[in-house]
């Protein structure tokens, strides 16, 4: 069985399978002799005690891996552990009803989360779901089971299946003998994606039912790559696989030893190859994969990882301040806000807006909000003093928009003077180019804003009016279309002429397939997932720009994404083999049925 | 007893970082602490409780503490919502 969906962390393995089973434990009633009834609530008392040890290590481990923010859902579930209403209700029921703890605590646990459906607010309806977490692993201690979440005793390669991954689970992916995983829900922007990337463990989402196909044991392979997933392959399969893990072991070999190469064209054309990042841990890794600064630093986790608080001035100027102190003297771009559309969710949003990716998010909604952008302004005004920071606003349809912005932003800047703050004087403020109105504007746009950074996701969603998540149109969604060219060329064209800095920050950066066409449209500065660097510098110096920017002239008339990436295949054939990716996932033989 | 009245002033109401706060602080003393919020009334001392209490900015809460130091943290509970939780928003 194979089974196609969303690659988000890159890589290749192999294991069995280890189901992360949802459903409840089995709980019954037993009665209990009046004298045994002490025993029942030092049983209570021995599972949350095991219970705390288990959550304290969780909190230390997630802490390590994404900082302290992302692990302050714990804090919470040590309380409930020792909250009054379930710990004393329970034992209350232990004693009257002459029942044992695991009824018992069903009985209160079920009432409570009762309560919490019937709240009308959804964060706080949602809440329940962390009295969920702790009852079903205080059951499970009950059962028996030490090692619920622990998996400390797997003794070879697996791969956990999920029907979807909770905090609690996180940190069990820190574990050597987790070699990938797979879960039915969730896409490329789940926290979990985000943590399996930085840990470089290969892992698909958006798998449908596959935990409802797999039992615990089947032999699973998984291309992270292609998102990938095979369930017990045959003979045929394996060997490939094999032969596959083979080549890519020597391609990321080879990768690696390039890693201090510059990254060079063939006729002596410098790329800078920055890094996209979401949480300050990413920064190592991108530091060692040879990133030249940070392309793209996105806030949003910021504001995520405090909700539904909002940080204050202090936390963003602390945060935003480390980053660029690290990165120093390499540039830091840091985007403001872009809560909404299909990507981030936060209380402060409007609800049930009819089209969220047409609604008031990112620049639009800061405009609107000066109490959530003004703090994030005057925190970034601040650290650009610190190092070399520059500022980006998102999804900045016009002219209109982006004054608006720099006003508010001038006016944050004298604030901040007038209170005595030092403030960078020649900070550089820019915009994503990510709505077709601001591409087809770049000419205007150029000469207010100080640099262009080309959001390719979201200009490509929007001028084909296609929604990327939906899997009925994945066929149509056609990077290739010369539409995108013509506004990729646009844009360029305008930076040019205006003398400020183009970057392109989208997926298609990482994209070796791409490379020749971006490369050929005149960008020299691309931002990507830190993995993606290695790779992407290895495909420019095989890359003769001249010859690029030739074709591009020609695929610039050429009608459709068919036509234009047939050429594009023709002249820059991958290295290797004709027809294969250069980022060998599962070999083709394998799709074959 | 002491019964005191205190409105929620913080925009977020009494979410759970805030309700987790609410909780060490009433913690910190031996008296009986009850938070009511309209018709519900719960302990003080309970996440779970507060949390389904869903009090939002604005909404008028009850405190009644009883015990031998009922006085300090009537006070010092009122103080906290008073101030917002501690936090800016």
């Amino acid at each position: 069985m194979r089974v196609s969906a969303i690659g988000v962390s890159p890589g290749l393995a192999s294991g069995r399978a280890i189901l992360l089973d949802r459903r409840e434990t089995a709980v019954f009633r037993v009665p209990i002799p009046e004298g045994d009834l002490a025993i029942e609530i030092a049983r209570l008392t021995e599972a949350r005690e095991v219970a705390r040890g288990q959550i304290l290590a969780l909190k230390d481990r997630v802490a390590a891996v994404v900082g302290e923010t992302f692990a302050g859902v714990f804090g919470a579930h040590l309380l409930i552990l020792d909250d009054p209403l379930l710990i004393s209700g329970t034992e209350e029921i232990i004693r009257t009803e002459r029942v044992n703890a695991e009824w018992a605590l069903k009985l209160v646990a079920e009432k409570l989360l009762e309560a919490f459906q019937r709240i009308g607010d959804d964060y706080l309806r949602e809440r329940g779901g962390d009295l969920e977490d702790v009852h079903n692993r205080l059951q499970g201690l009950l059962a028996g089971e030490r090692h619920r979440h622990e998996l400390s005793e797997l003794t070879e390669d697996s791969v956990v299946v999920a029907r979807s991954l909770s905090p609690s689970d996180a940190a069990l992916l820190d574990h050597e003998r987790v070699v990938a995983f797979c879960t039915d829900v969730g896409g490329r922007t789940s926290h979990i994606a985000i943590l399996a990337s930085a840990l470089q463990i290969p892992a698909v989402v958006g798998t449908h039912d596959l935990s409802a196909r797999v039992a615990t044991g089947d032999l699973l392979l998984v291309d992270g790559n292609r998102g990938l997933v095979l369930v017990r392959p045959s003979e045929t399969e394996l060997a490939s696989y094999r032969q596959a893990c083979i080549e890519f072991a020597q391609h990321e070999r080879e990768l690696q030893e390039e890693s201090n190469l510059p990254a060079t064209t063939l006729d002596g054309q410098d790329v800078t190859l920055m890094a996209n990042i979401e949480f300050p841990e990413e920064l190592d890794v991108a530091l060692r994969h040879g990133a030249k600064g940070i392309g793209l630093y996105r806030s949003e986790f910021l504001f995520l990882s405090r909700s539904p608080a909002l940080p204050t001035e202090e936390d963003h100027y602390a945060v935003y301040t480390d980053l660029v102190r690290r990165v120093a003297p390499e540039e830091t771009i840091i985007r403001t806000l872009d809560l909404g559309g299909d990507k981030y969710f936060h209380q402060v949003l409007a609800r049930n807006e009819s089209n969220p990716v047409m609604g008031l998010r990112a620049i639009r909604f800061c405009l609107r909000r000066p109490e959530i952008f003004r703090p994030q302004l005057r925190g970034l005004l601040r650290a650009s003093a610190e190092g070399n920071l520059k500022i980006m606003f998102p999804l900045v349809s016009g002219v209109g928009e982006l004054r608006q912005a720099r006003q508010v932003l001038t006016e944050c800047r004298l604030e901040l003077e007038a209170e005595g703050h030092r403030v960078a004087s020649d900070l550089k403020v820019g915009i994503m180019v990510e709505v077709p109105s601001a591409a087809l504007t770049a000419d205007h746009l150029a000469r207010e804003a100080d640099f262009f950074s080309i959001g390719t996701n979201d200009l490509l969603q929007y001028c084909l009016a296609l929604d990327r998540g939906n899997e009925s149109l994945a066929g149509l969604y056609q990077p290739f279309h010369p539409a995108l060219l013509r506004l990729l060329d646009g844009v360029v064209r305008a930076a040019r002429r205006a003398g400020i800095e183009v970057s392109l920050c989208g997926e298609l950066g990482a994209d070796p397939g791409a490379l020749p066409v971006l490369l050929g449209l005149g960008l020299r500065r691309l931002s990507m997932a830190p993995a993606s660097i290695p790779e992407i510098r290895s495909a420019v110096r095989h890359i003769e720009a001249a010859r690029a920017e030739r074709m591009v002239a020609d695929l610039l008339e050429m009608a459709t994404a068919e036509e234009i990436e047939a050429r594009v295949r023709a002249e820059f054939p991958p290295p290797g083999a004709s027809p294969r990716p250069y980022y060998p996932g599962l070999p083709e033989a394998i799709e074959a049925p | 007893m002491i019964v005191e009245e205190v409105r929620i002033a913080n925009r977020l109401g009494l979410h759970a970082r805030a309700a987790s706060l609410l909780v060490h602080v009433a913690s910190r003393f031996r008296s009986r602490v009850r938070i009511g919020n309209g018709s519900e009334e719960v302990d003080g001392k309970s996440i779970i409780g507060l949390l389904t209490l869903a009090a939002v900015c604005g909404a008028m809460l009850t405190l009644r503490c009883e015990g031998e130091d009922e006085r300090e943290a009537a006070t010092a509970l009122r103080e906290f919502i008073e101030a917002r939780f501690g936090e800016a928003s």
